[in-house]
């Protein structure tokens, strides 16, 4: 094995021109894929991240027949006070943090006195309690001027519509909603405090008031439209959370948990994780269909060597491994060179990150729950599974064209020079 | 001992079939140093390819020392070659990343330590340095063959094809590439191994030099045998 080893090694020296250029074709792959991967993950990761920290929490309840409709913010279709109450104390038992939220589409009205007009935004409206939200979203931590309810009428703006009406705190606002039962009602608000967080959907489309203020103008009597619940670990979501709130809670309301509630932008992602996948899976077809060529050649060129191989009692198989071992080789040094590489891009990368906002704008939706500066994930399963996986390619790349010369007869091989 | 019996090897060429061997019998003793000779596509090479293995029987048999090759398979032509015959090529075939020693201690690869053990070799580095002493290359196991002349370049295929310690040596045109000097040196040299070591030497060549060097010429034409005479 180490002299066939050594041949294939030196074989590989023997045309170091072509042995380079297959190199760079598998360290390419490697590093594009690894790279491409690690954005991929990170805009998957963050967004997550995101959704859960900022908009839908790990699980969401909602009253039965809410949440088919919840693209709609139905008034007439919410948990009433004493269902919340109670599962609000079974959630609290069970040690799960949970805070209820009333929404509700809403338009936002200001008036400029210089222009002497009125300008109107269609917002979300998220009724929050200013005190158990803190357990379970990190909204009030992404403040970045005002404060976090210290009186009583005042309404916290995401920072874009903030900036799009030209409002900054102690401005007076109008909000237009809908209450229990599906009224209109019409609140004078004032601005408390404006959030900046990294979902730059929560800054373009939500506005903040406490939920105790709007119980008496909408006439909630204590109830809400969800209760979001997180087991602590915003970052980790599953599926056996939800079917364990469910158990707590009963079965009058309904545990959705948050690839549920956001299967339109988990969709969106995992799209492009899977299009993504197929650009590299391309990109890795090259990379091998370089290899089977230099190897074609490889065969083509040492006929003669082959043949007096075989005639000193080699075998067919043992020549097929010479060159499929120096195909594995070309694809061993061309992974590890690679995925090195990728290690210091991403490193940087994932501390820096690309910065898109020079090209897209920040109102611009584009799915995906992040700022417009993106940063990988460096996840060791890529730096492990993409190099793995060049390699065998490499393999299969070496094995395929040389399979053929090895049922050639010898005095053949030797006729054909 | 060769025993070549009634062989025939046709080859097809488009819609054509063409008789390369067509029923040749003769017999060659150990020990002997035979030339099959002929003018180009009289069929010497194709007879020396059977006799080696190389190629495959139409019809008709060849039996080495009661080893019939018309019924080995692949496996078992692959393993008779191992440890029955030697070759030696007209353009020496020598693996040019390897050192002249490296390319004689590759005929060891494909043995067992079983087989290297039957042919007595315990060190295959050792043998092979011992095989390129007796054909006057010792002081030049590092040199790749790019760094040998024609003539040591043979020699180094010649310490390939004995290492094992063969008891049939094939050799095709071996001298065509060298000048008349360096083939009087090649072929005193595989006489004096072949009488030394009782090897058979069968040469395909219709060099002058070659067919006056050995004991029995045996001439073909169209791939029939037309003369077998001893010198």
């Amino acid at each position: 094995m180490l002299k066939s080893l050594k041949l294939s090694i030196r074989n590989l020296a023997r045309y170091k021109t072509r042995t380079i250029i297959t190199i760079v074709a598998v360290l390419i792959s490697v590093l594009v894929s690894t790279v491409v991967d690690g954005l991929v993950r990170g805009m998957f990761t963050i967004s997550t991240n995101n959704l859960i920290a900022y908009e839908s929490s790990e699980v969401t309840i909602y009253q039965k027949g809410y949440f088919e409709k919840r693209d709609e913010y139905p008034s007439d279709i919410f948990i009433s006070g004493d269902l919340l109450q109670e599962a609000s104390e079974r959630l609290d038992k069970a040690e799960l943090p949970n805070t209820p939220r009333y929404k509700a589409i809403s338009e936002l009205i200001t008036y400029s006195e210089e222009e002497e007009s009125e300008f109107y935004l269609n917002v979300i409206l998220v009724g929050v309690d200013k005190e158990r939200d803190k357990n379970v979203f990190r909204i009030s931590e992404s403040l970045c001027d005002g404060s976090w309810f210290e009186n009583e009428d005042e309404i916290i703006l995401g920072s874009k519509i903030a900036e799009k009406l030209n409002l900054k705190v102690g401005d007076i606002v109008t909000l237009s909603t809908t209450g229990a039962m599906g009224f209109a009602e019409t609140l004078d608000l004032e601005v408390g405090g404006i959030i900046n967080s990294e979902d730059p959907q929560v800054n373009m489309s939500q506005v903040f008031v406490n939920l105790s203020d709007l119980d008496s103008y909408l006439l909630l009597k204590g109830g809400a439209t969800e209760i979001a619940v997180s087991d602590g670990m915003p970052s980790v979501a599953s599926k056996k959370l939800a079917d364990k709130v469910q158990k707590i809670i009963g079965p009058e309301l309904d545990a959705k948990y948050y690839e549920e509630v956001n299967e339109d932008i988990i969709a969106i992602m995992n799209g492009d994780k899977g299009s993504s996948f197929i650009m590299l899976l391309f990109l890795f077809i090259i990379a091998a269909a370089g290899i089977s060529n230099t190897m074609i050649m490889a065969v083509m060129e040492r006929r003669k060597e082959n043949a007096m191989l075989r005639a000193l009692g080699f075998s067919r198989r043992s020549i097929v491994s010479l060159f499929v071992l120096e195909g594995t080789l070309t694809g061993i040094i061309g992974a590890l060179i690679g995925a090195l590489l990728a290690l210091f891009v991403m490193i940087p990368l994932s501390k820096y990150g690309l910065d898109f906002t020079a090209l897209l704008s920040e109102e611009m939706d584009i799915g995906y729950r992040m700022p417009l500066i993106l940063r990988p994930t460096l996840f060791w399963q890529s730096f492990v599974f993409i190099p793995i996986l060049a390699v065998l390619l490499s393999s299969l790349s070496a094995f395929f064209p040389v399979y053929k010369t090895g049922k050639e007869e010898i005095a053949d091989l030797f006729r054909r020079m | 001992m060769v025993e070549i019996k009634s062989l025939v090897k046709t080859y097809k060429t488009g819609d054509e079939e063409v008789r390369a061997i067509d029923d040749i019998s003769l017999n060659i003793k150990q020990g002997e140093i035979v030339a099959i000779s002929g003018a180009s596509g009289s069929g010497k090479t194709t007879l020396l390819n059977l006799i080696g293995t190389l190629d495959n029987i139409t019809s008709g048999d060849i039996i080495i020392n009661e080893h019939s090759i018309a019924s080995m398979n692949e496996k078992e032509k692959t393993n008779y070659r191992k440890l029955n015959l030697g070759f030696i090529f007209q353009s020496y075939n020598l693996i040019p990343v390897l050192s002249a020693l490296e390319n004689v201690e590759l005929a060891f690869q494909p043995l067992s330590k079983q087989e290297l053990a039957e042919i007595g070799i315990s060190d295959t580095k050792l043998a092979a340095k011992e095989a390129l002493k007796a054909v006057g290359l010792e002081g030049y196991e590092e040199r790749r063959p790019g760094q040998l002349s024609g003539g040591q370049q043979q020699r180094v295929s010649i310490a390939r094809a004995i290492v094992r310690k063969p008891k049939i040596l094939l050799a095709d045109e071996p001298t065509a590439n060298l000048d008349s000097k360096n083939s009087l040196l090649i072929l005193a040299l595989l006489s004096k191994l072949s009488h030394e070591n009782k090897i058979t030497v069968i040469y395909s060549s219709h060099d002058q030099e070659v067919l006056k060097n050995v004991e029995r010429v045996i001439i073909l034409k169209d791939g029939k045998l037309v003369e077998d005479k001893k010198c």
